[in-house]
C-alpha cells in the first residue's frame, strides 16, 4: 500500500512542501540497497554529530531481512525523489502496553536516511520520522490497537518523541536502559487532531 | 490587522529539525564477547556454571533463529 504524504524541502530557502509516498510491505530485498546508499552518509552525519557520534551509527537494516521475509516484521518507507528517505520496522505481534490493559503496536526500528539530519553538508528532507511515526499510528488503528503505539527511543531522539506527545514510561532496563515512550489511544489521535492528520 | 496561519502539520515537520529520531537498539553497548569471572565458584560448580551459560546462549540463538532475528542490531 502507497499514501502520498508531504515533506519540507530543506535544500530550499522558501522550504516548500515535496511530495513523498509512505510504502507499506516495502520490500526486505530492497535493504541491501538502502544500507549501500545510506552506509557512507551514516559514517558522514555520525562524524559531525561530534566524539558521541550518533547513536544509532552501527545500524544496518540488512540485519532485518530475514525478520521481514519470515513475516515476524512489517518494514515501511517514506520514498521521495527515488531515494528511501526513512525506514521503520514494526513487530507483527503486538505488546502488552504499559500504560493501558491492552496490546499496542511496537516500533522496532525506525531511522530517518541520514542525509536528512542536521549534522549532513545539506539536510534534504524534514518531517520523514513524524510521517512514520503518523504510520504507526494509522497502522495501530487500522489493526484495531486503538492507536497505542510503543517504542524504545535512543537518547538523541528522546525529545523528538517528546515533542510527538508520547509519554516517557520510563528507562527500561529489560531493554539497554532505553526510554520506553507510549501513546495511548487518545494521546495518539490528540496528537493527530493537534497536526491535522486524521486517520 | 495582519494575520499569519499557522500549518500545524508543517509546524510539526519543522520541529523535528534534523534531529536524529531512530528508535530501537543500541547492542553496541554490549559486548559480544565477555569474559566471566569464576574464582569466587566452587571450583566443583564452575563446569556446572559454563554449561548452564553456554546452554543459555544456544537457546537465545535457537528462538532468535526461529523469530528471524539477526545477532545484530537495526
Amino acid at each position: 500500500m502507497r499514501r502520498a504524504i508531504r515533506l519540507i524541502d530543506a535544500r530550499r530557502p522558501d522550504r516548500p512542501f515535496i511530495a513523498a509516498t509512505v510504502v507499506r510491505d516495502f520490500p526486505a530485498d530492497s535493504l541491501d540497497a538502502v544500507e549501500a546508499a545510506w552506509a557512507d552518509a551514516r559514517d558522514l552525519a555520525s562524524a559531525a554529530a561530534g566524539p558521541a557520534g550518533l547513536e544509532h551509527g552501527h545500524w544496518d537494516w540488512r540485519n532485518k531481512a530475514r525478520g521481514a521475509r519470515s513475516g515476524a516484521i512489517h518494514l515501511i518507507a517514506v520514498e521521495a525523489e527515488g531515494d528511501v528517505q526513512g525506514l521503520m520496522a514494526i513487530d507483527r505481534q503486538p505488546r502488552p502496553a504499559r500504560r493501558a490493559a491492552a496490546d499496542a503496536l511496537y516500533v522496532d526500528y525506525l531511522e530517518a536516511a541520514p542525509w536528512n539530519l542536521k549534522g549532513s553538508a545539506a539536510p534534504r528532507f524534514v518531517g520523514v520520522g513524524t510521517a512514520l511515526l503518523v504510520d504507526a499510528v494509522r497502522l495501530s488503528l487500522e489493526g484495531g490497537l486503538g492507536g497505542r503505539v510503543g517504542l524504545h527511543s535512543l537518547p538523541q531522539s528522546a525529545a523528538f518523541y517528546a515533542r510527538c506527545r508520547m509519554a516517557a514510561v520510563g528507562p527500561d532496563p529489560g531493554y539497554y536502559g532505553l526510554t520506553y515512550f507510549e501513546y495511548t489511544g487518545v494521546e495518539a489521535a490528540d496528537w493527530l487532531a493537534a497536526i491535522e492528520e486524521t486517520p | 490587522m495582519n494575520t499569519t496561519a499557522v500549518d500545524p502539520y508543517r509546524a510539526a515537520l519543522e520541529a523535528e529539525g534534523g534531529e536524529p529520531v531512530s528508535a530501537g537498539a543500541r547492542a553496541y553497548h554490549l559486548p559480544a564477547v565477555v569474559t566471566f569471572d569464576l574464582s569466587f565458584v566452587h571450583w566443583t560448580r564452575r563446569a556446572a556454571v559454563v554449561a548452564e551459560i553456554h546452554e543459555r546462549i544456544a537457546r537465545e540463538v535457537r528462538d532468535a533463529q526461529q523469530a528471524g532475528l539477526s545477532a545484530t542490531p537495526a
